[in-house]
This record gives structure tokens, sequence and C-alpha cells, in this order.
């Protein structure tokens, strides 16, 4: 067709011969690499829950295993828990995937807590991760979270 | 211009979104007592509301909202938090309420779609 002609000939860069052959003939190329619009992760590339929840249990229990509740020390202990099992996480090297993490820590004094959450996300391509860590003192729940990006 | 358009609404508006945030807690907790049975009620009523309220601002971002509802006690309670995302898109807001019997912490997460 003669605007395919057009573009053709505009396309004659040598990034644009480079990215051509990655790509089917009939999409238009430009100098920069063409958006694949992958709406999926593939079956290998999704959110590996089990792997996220190991690592979330591990390093809890790495990080709080014999300590007691401390208030001078607690907020130490959630960042690096928090920043431990995001590095973790991300060694996982999921494509396209966001993590969030969040560690809360709460003395164990008896008062009643109630947690919710409500996500406004695609169920197919994201999914979250929680454990539990509990000891006479301190009760922790850290979550993951890995949202697609499209 | 569209593209203009769009870099606007690629932008997280923190204060926005908080005064929806605390609007919703302030209607719902009020001056209740810290109760156990009716915290899932209270619980499902603002995330109901809040989350309706975000997607009317018609953004293109998913939310994630996580709420934490503790009675005053004089337990300790600590929350941290990573990221891995796009910092220039993406943005986190946090509310924090009170009243004499119960604290509430609400966070909300918004992750920019790149459409």
């Amino acid at each position: 067709m003669a605007d395919e002609n057009v573009v053709e000939e505009e396309a004659e860069t040598p990034a644009a011969t480079e990215s051509e052959s990655a790509i089917t003939p009939t999409e238009l190329d430009k100098p920069l690499a063409p958006p694949k619009y992958e709406v999926r992760p593939s079956l290998g590339e999704k959110f590996q829950s089990q792997n996220v929840r190991e690592i979330i249990v591990t390093t809890m229990q790495e990080q709080l295993m014999g300590r007691k509740y401390r208030s001078d020390q607690a907020p130490r202990w959630t960042e690096e828990i928090a920043n431990r099992v995001r590095q973790r996480v991300q060694d996982l090297d999921m494509k396209r995937y966001k993590i969030l993490v969040q560690c809360i820590m709460i003395e164990m004094k008896g008062a009643g807590v109630k947690c919710a959450q409500r996500c406004m996300w695609d169920p197919e391509t994201d999914d979250y991760v929680g454990d539990l860590f509990r000891n006479e003192t301190i009760y922790c729940y850290t979550v993951a979270y890995g949202i697609y990006m499209y | 211009m569209a593209q203009e358009d769009d870099e606007e609404d690629l932008t997280f508006n923190v204060d926005e979104v908080q005064q929806i945030v605390r609007d919703n807690v302030e209607l719902c907790l009020g001056g209740n007592a810290y109760s156990h049975s009716r915290t899932p009620q209270w619980i499902t009523i603002i995330t109901e509301k809040t989350l309706a309220r975000l997607n009317k601002l018609n953004k293109p971002y998913k939310y994630i909202m996580r709420i934490t509802i503790t009675q005053k006690n004089g337990s300790g309670l600590h929350t941290a938090a990573a990221y891995y995302w796009d910092i220039a898109t993406d943005g986190t807001c946090t509310v924090r309420w009170e009243n004499k019997y119960m604290y509430c912490i609400v966070n909300i997460w918004a992750l920019a779609l790149q459409i």
C-alpha cells in the first residue's frame, strides 16, 4: 500500500534495520524498539507466589527469631525486613512486575487489631502473598504485592 | 493537546487522595469506641467508599488499599514498606487518624498503567 512504502523509505536508519528483524513484517517500525503489546505474562513469568512466601517466612525468621519487642529497635527491624524481602523478590527477576512490600510489627499487649485490604487490579496478572511471624512479644505481618506493568 | 492531558493524569495527587480517605474514615468511625465485632463492617464501608471515589477520579491507575484499626492500649506498632516501581508515576498515600479509643491507619498505593 502507498502508506507502507512511505514509512519504509523514512526508516532507513541503522537502528530501524536492527529492529526490523525482531518484529513481524506487517508492523511499522520507528528508530526506537517497537512495543510488544504483551498484556499477559506468559506461563513461566507469572508472579511466583510460593517462592515469595518462602522469602518472606525465612527473612522474618532470620531477623526476629529469639528477639523481644523493643520500641527503639522496632523501626529498624521493620525497615530491614522490608528492604531485604524486596531485594530478594527482585532477585527472582520476574519480568515487568512492580514490587511492593509492607512489614507491620505490633507489640503483643492485648490490643485488638483488625487489618483489611482491597485492591483494584487485574486478578489474572497481579497477586499478593502475606505471612505472619509470632512470638510472645512480637506480632509481625509482611505482605508482598506484585503488579504487572502493561 | 492530548499528550499534555495524559501527563497531567499520570501523576498521583496525594492531597486529593488524603482528603478523600480522611472524609470517609471520619464519616465511618467518628466518635465510636473500638469494637472487635463491628470493625469488619466499618472496614468494608471505608474501603468500598474510598475505592469507589478513587475510581471516579478516572485515572489510569491500579490501586491497593490497606487498613489497620488498632485499639488504644499502649502497645507499640511499627510499619515499614519498600517498593520497586516507577517513581515518576506511581505513588503512595498514608493517612493516620485517631480518636480516644482507637487508631486507624490507611495506606493507599497507586501504580500506573502504561498505556
